[in-house]
């Protein structure tokens, strides 16, 4: 061994010594349980909580409104004043992930926030991803590569977080305004 | 979990057969209700999973109460995912001067690979990758390999510590392999001979993101520039690839720094680069064998285009004394390249994104245009071989039903200096779950 890989070892060394020192009192990366996310869809109001059971002509609509398959015709969600928020698990490769869906009175997405994911983090959709969501109604346009980029190198999550959206924003669509078009 | 969701759906489906019955006994109704508001709450914790556990609200084992909340999360969890491609190449009969070209078209299942990961817990993530190309190991055709496997340290966003076998973070396809993710059956040829995909090596180093930047930085084992223990060492047609050890029983003598910077400016669009210095002599011969590697590289997409580009540019010095230490003579034009470069554009474009009631499908005719020379330049006293300098036309389509399963055709024009390129057609079959 000579010195410049003496070298080259002692900085990585001191790399990832400084790395521990600086990063250690946040060790654990926490995705947010529901009791937060509901704080956080519903800062001021404490929301009701609502089961809705579709009718296998509702849950037709809304496959065909979401372009996507529905897994379950019992959906959970909560309500106060003008704002609902809708939970789902789903399959993203062969691990599952949970978002919640937060929709207000005029249809339109108000954010979703992703609550637990078991893919490995590099597939993780980021905060600024999701903030594409933001102000998007059920529409034709809400599918990647249409009205929502992809994320690179994880196109799985970005498909099955829109498809996701789209499901809760049909099944509030049919639970809020009736049949759906 | 499904069989605790059917049992909890059989005591629903017992309970309501009763409710005609009771309508008139208001308490009980009232309990019946109740019940299944109990049903539906357990059946919304069974959706749901660990994400319907309560919030962190105590501390454990002295760490913060949100660090803590790892103690008590099922997080324990092996996941498996895979990818494969099978390839069918057509030669044409004649090469670029008009002479007999002499291949035989091949039908390959080119890879068929599993990851398997293991999540120990909310920070610390095993993840491998585990290959199998040419179908078997039998007749000296195939070969199974690690491509990757590596322990994650996920200390914060913004940094974490990764160690074992790993992918070098540079160009676009090297991390970033799995057939579905790419245009044309094959991947790019400057992605093979000047980035030699798939390129890994043992180390350790740091990666995270900070708001739209991401980053890797590692220290890695040197490559291996002449023939010694199985690694054939450097190569005039493929620059740097057969210098590779692929972690198995990598030389140690000398090691190399790779770092890379990824920008995204907005969503869809990524540009960055990476840079690799180190020694690649292995304490194999007398005089050192210095690399240095570049690439910028730019990916975006709208809507239903996608744009990618890249340029990589690579330095070997003391390549005379390598050349004598391989036997490469400048009467053979085998010298190995003291400048190898390459650069490639391609655009694609998903059709069915114009179609209404779309469920998915994508359609994306590309064209691909690609330029490199592995003997850029080469040693005063080497002469080059003009079959090296090659330029790469390739237009295709890929069809994909779902986004883990594609279907790809094209055809290359594939031209050399030295009028000897055979130009081919391809179809591939690849997917990945």
């Amino acid at each position: 061994m000579g010195p410049r890989t003496r070298l080259h070892i002692l900085i990585a060394a001191l790399v990832a010594g400084a790395a521990f020192f600086v990063a250690a009192p946040a060790r654990a990366r926490v995705l947010m349980a529901k009791k937060d996310a509901l704080a956080l869809a519903f800062p001021a109001a404490e929301p009701e909580r609502k089961t809705a059971f579709l009718t296998d002509a509702q849950a037709k609509a809304v496959e065909d409104a979401a372009r996507s398959k529905l897994e379950s015709k019992i959906w959970t969600y909560y309500v106060a004043g003008s704002t609902f928020a809708y939970f789902e698990s789903h399959l993203v490769r062969t691990m599952n992930e949970t978002v919640m869906v937060v929709i207000g009175s005029d249809g339109m997405v108000r954010f979703v926030e992703i609550l637990s994911f078991a893919e490995p983090d590099d597939y993780l959709a980021s905060p600024r991803w999701l903030a594409q969501f933001k102000g998007k109604p059920l529409s034709e346009d809400l599918a990647v590569r249409r009205g929502l980029r992809n994320i690179a190198g994880a196109s799985l999550t970005s498909e099955a977080v829109a498809r996701a959206v789209r499901r809760a924003l049909a099944i509030h669509k049919i639970l809020n305004t009736g049949p759906l078009e | 979990m499904k069989p605790r969701i059917a049992a909890l759906l059989s005591l629903f489906v017992a309970f309501a057969p009763a409710a005609p019955a009771l309508a008139q006994d208001a308490p009980k109704l009232g309990e019946l209700e109740r019940k299944i508001e109990v049903l539906t709450q357990e059946f919304e914790k069974l959706k749901l999973g660990d994400a319907a556990e309560p919030s962190a609200s105590k501390s454990v084992l002295g760490y913060a109460p949100a660090a803590s909340k790892v103690y008590r999360a099922q997080t324990n969890k092996v996941s498996i995912g895979g990818y494969g491609e099978m390839i069918y190449q057509n030669g044409s009969k004649r090469k670029q001067n008009a002479l007999p070209a002499g291949t035989r078209d091949t039908a390959d299942l080119l890879r068929a690979i599993l990851y398997v990961g293991y999540k120990f817990n909310d920070w610390i993530t095993f993840n491998s990758e585990l290959e199998f190309e040419h179908g078997t190991t039998g007749s000296g055709r195939g070969e199974v390999s690690i491509e990757q496997a590596y322990i994650d340290f996920r200390l914060r966003d913004e940094i974490g510590i990764r160690a074992g076998t790993l992918l070098v973070p540079m160009g676009l396809q090297n991390e970033m392999h799995e057939p579905t993710t790419f245009h044309g059956v094959k991947r790019t040829s400057v992605e093979q001979s000047i980035i030699p995909s798939t390129w890994r090596e043992n180390g350790a180093g740091v990666f995270g993101d900070i708001g739209p930047v991401s980053y890797r930085s590692y220290l890695v084992t040197g490559l291996q520039a002449v023939t010694n223990t199985g690694v054939s060492g450097f190569t005039s047609p493929s620059g740097l690839r057969s210098g590779r050890s692929s972690g198995a029983k990598s030389l140690a003598e000398d090691f190399a720094s790779v770092s890379r910077l990824d920008y995204t400016p907005v969503q869809g669009v990524l540009v960055g680069g990476s840079f690799y210095i180190g020694q690649a002599d292995q304490s194999l011969i007398v005089n050192s064998a210095p690399v240095t590697l570049w690439e910028g590289h730019l990916k975006a997409e709208y809507r239903g285009a996608e744009l990618r580009a890249l340029y990589a540019e690579g330095r070997i010095g003391n390549a005379d004394s390598i050349n004598i230490a391989q036997s490469f003579t400048s009467a053979a034009k085998t010298s190995v390249g003291s400048k190898v470069f390459g650069g490639y554009v391609e655009g694609a474009y998903d059709m069915l994104t114009l179609a209404k009631n779309n469920k998915g499908h994508s359609l994306s005719p590309f064209a691909r245009y690609e330029r490199y020379d592995t003997q850029a330049d080469t040693p005063s006293a080497f002469a080059k071989n003009p079959a090296n300098s090659r330029v790469e036309y390739t237009l295709g389509v890929t069809y994909k039903p779902i986004p883990q399963v594609a279907v790809k055709a094209d055809h290359q024009w594939l031209l050399n200096q030295a009028h000897t390129g055979v130009n081919q057609w391809d179809l591939g079959l690849a997917y990945i779950f």
